[in-house]
């Protein structure tokens, strides 16, 4: 039987992990190789990693060298985002054990540019992270400190991407990122025909079940509740959730 | 030793990683002696059907893998695209395949279910082979493109989305799994032990 995800999202400083409350306020929780060997033999089903930090702005890429150490922790599936440029880019992210990549700037200044990866790489691999935010009347905006003028909805973006060829879409709401709120899910993407992950104020394991209930709902993100042991609690690398490894 | 073949589009570190785990010795290559040398081929794949038999072609590494595993009947485990690669071709592009395996790769029609098919899947056991010895086992998957066979006794695993697909493929030498054993936890180590034990 197919089975629904429930992915660590794990996120990159500096070369450490670091959680996030509405992707302000990085707190740190730990070394990313051995963050990654513990959820690896917890037995998760898949883990997403995304570089946060200033490497992004400074328009450095990734870090390829850490990376390929965090890989070899894992013998599941893995993706990962943050400063992908260019193919070659995503060519050494793929050679150094990573299954998918990440987009999100790079896709917003230019949808288009997601065809050049997925006639390379397959639209399988090719991930788009879109963050958005409520305004004061209920619209859900895109939001991305980096990325020029943005016009479109939401639904208009998720469209344009899934005609350029991404595989996977990963829709993170900013309000809601580790506040332990519960999470959002975006009604106008009910019939996007390519998997959608949800992630941003999962409160637990009730929450993340009840929601992957949906037909809409293919995986979902989880943040606060892996690395914290409970709300307002220290750090623990933990997985109170269901994972198919075990089931 | 096992030979991994590099040839531009895979996930070749992530399969030694795991080999590496298991204590199975292995290289990452596409160098013709070195092919010639190992007593097992891996043939992985991420990427799109014409890329990958164009990059196989740019490297010369067609005639010698048929020569290997067709003349000398070396075990030859195809993973992903690797294992489409081994059939006459697909709906994804122009390219032929190697053609040593009688099947077609066809893309999933996104009527009942989401295209890519990623994530975890069961396979079912339908002839008995050296590789899964369960009736059931839980893979890793992550493709849009399946391998269509009218041949039974081609298909040794058989997985479900929306439709019944060929999740494993053999003959006699010749290997293909559509999911990724190096990303299948305990169940890909057990799977690669085998294949690295045959």
């Amino acid at each position: 039987m197919y089975e629904k995800r429930i992915i660590p999202t794990l996120l990159l400083n500096d070369g450490s992990l670091v959680k996030t409350t509405r992707f302000k306020k990085p707190v740190h929780v730990g070394d990313p190789c051995n963050t990654v060997r513990i959820f690896n033999e917890i037995g998760v089903d898949e883990i997403l990693l995304l570089d946060i930090g200033k490497r992004k702005q400074n328009k450095m890429g990734p870090d390829f060298t850490l990376l390929k150490d965090i890989a070899a922790e894992a013998f599941i599936p893995m993706a990962y985002g943050g400063g992908i440029q260019d193919l070659n880019d995503a060519s050494t992210i793929f050679r150094i054990g990573f299954e998918k990549i990440v987009l999100n700037t790079l896709a917003l200044n230019n949808p288009q540019i997601i065809q050049e990866f997925s006639a390379e790489f397959g639209s399988q691999a090719v991930m788009v992270s879109i963050d958005y935010k409520t305004s004061f009347f209920g619209h859900k905006k895109i939001f991305n400190p980096y990325a020029n003028d943005i016009k479109c909805t939401l639904r208009e973006y998720a469209d344009c991407l899934v005609e350029a060829g991404a595989g996977e879409l990963l829709i993170t709401n900013v309000d809601r990122e580790g506040t332990w709120l519960g999470l959002d899910i975006a009604e106008e993407l009910a019939d996007i025909p390519v998997p959608v992950i949800y992630s941003g104020g999962v409160k637990g394991a009730q929450d993340a079940e009840m929601n992957l209930l949906r037909t809409d709902v293919d995986a979902i993100g989880v943040g606060n509740t892996v690395v914290f042991q409970k709300r307002n609690c220290g750090v623990l690398i933990n997985f109170p959730f269901k994972s198919y490894i075990h089931a | 030793m096992i030979a991994i073949i590099d040839y531009g589009t895979g996930n070749v570190a992530s399969i030694q990683n795991m080999l590496n785990y298991l204590g199975l010795d292995s290289i990452i290559t596409n160098d013709h002696t070195k092919i010639k040398r190992a007593s097992k081929i891996i043939l992985p794949g991420v990427g799109t059907f014409d890329k990958g038999m164009q990059n196989l072609h740019k490297l010369n590494l067609i005639n010698i893998l048929d020569k290997e595993v067709v003349r000398y009947e070396k075990p030859i485990l195809g993973i992903c695209l690797g294992m489409q690669l081994l059939g006459h071709g697909s709906e994804e592009g122009i390219e032929q395949g190697f053609g040593w395996i009688d099947m077609y790769s066809k893309r999933f029609s996104a009527n009942q279910h989401k295209v890519p098919h990623m994530g975890w899947n069961t396979t079912y056991t339908r002839l008995i082979n050296p590789l899964i010895e369960e009736n059931e086992q839980k893979f890793y998957f992550v493709h849009s493109y399946y391998a269509e066979t009218f041949k039974s006794e081609l298909v040794f695993l058989k997985s479900n989305y929306g439709i019944e697909f060929a999740s494993g493929v053999i003959n006699r030498n010749i290997f293909g799994v559509q999911f990724h054993p190096e990303k299948s936890h305990k169940y890909g180590m057990l799977f690669l032990s085998k294949f690295g034990s045959m």
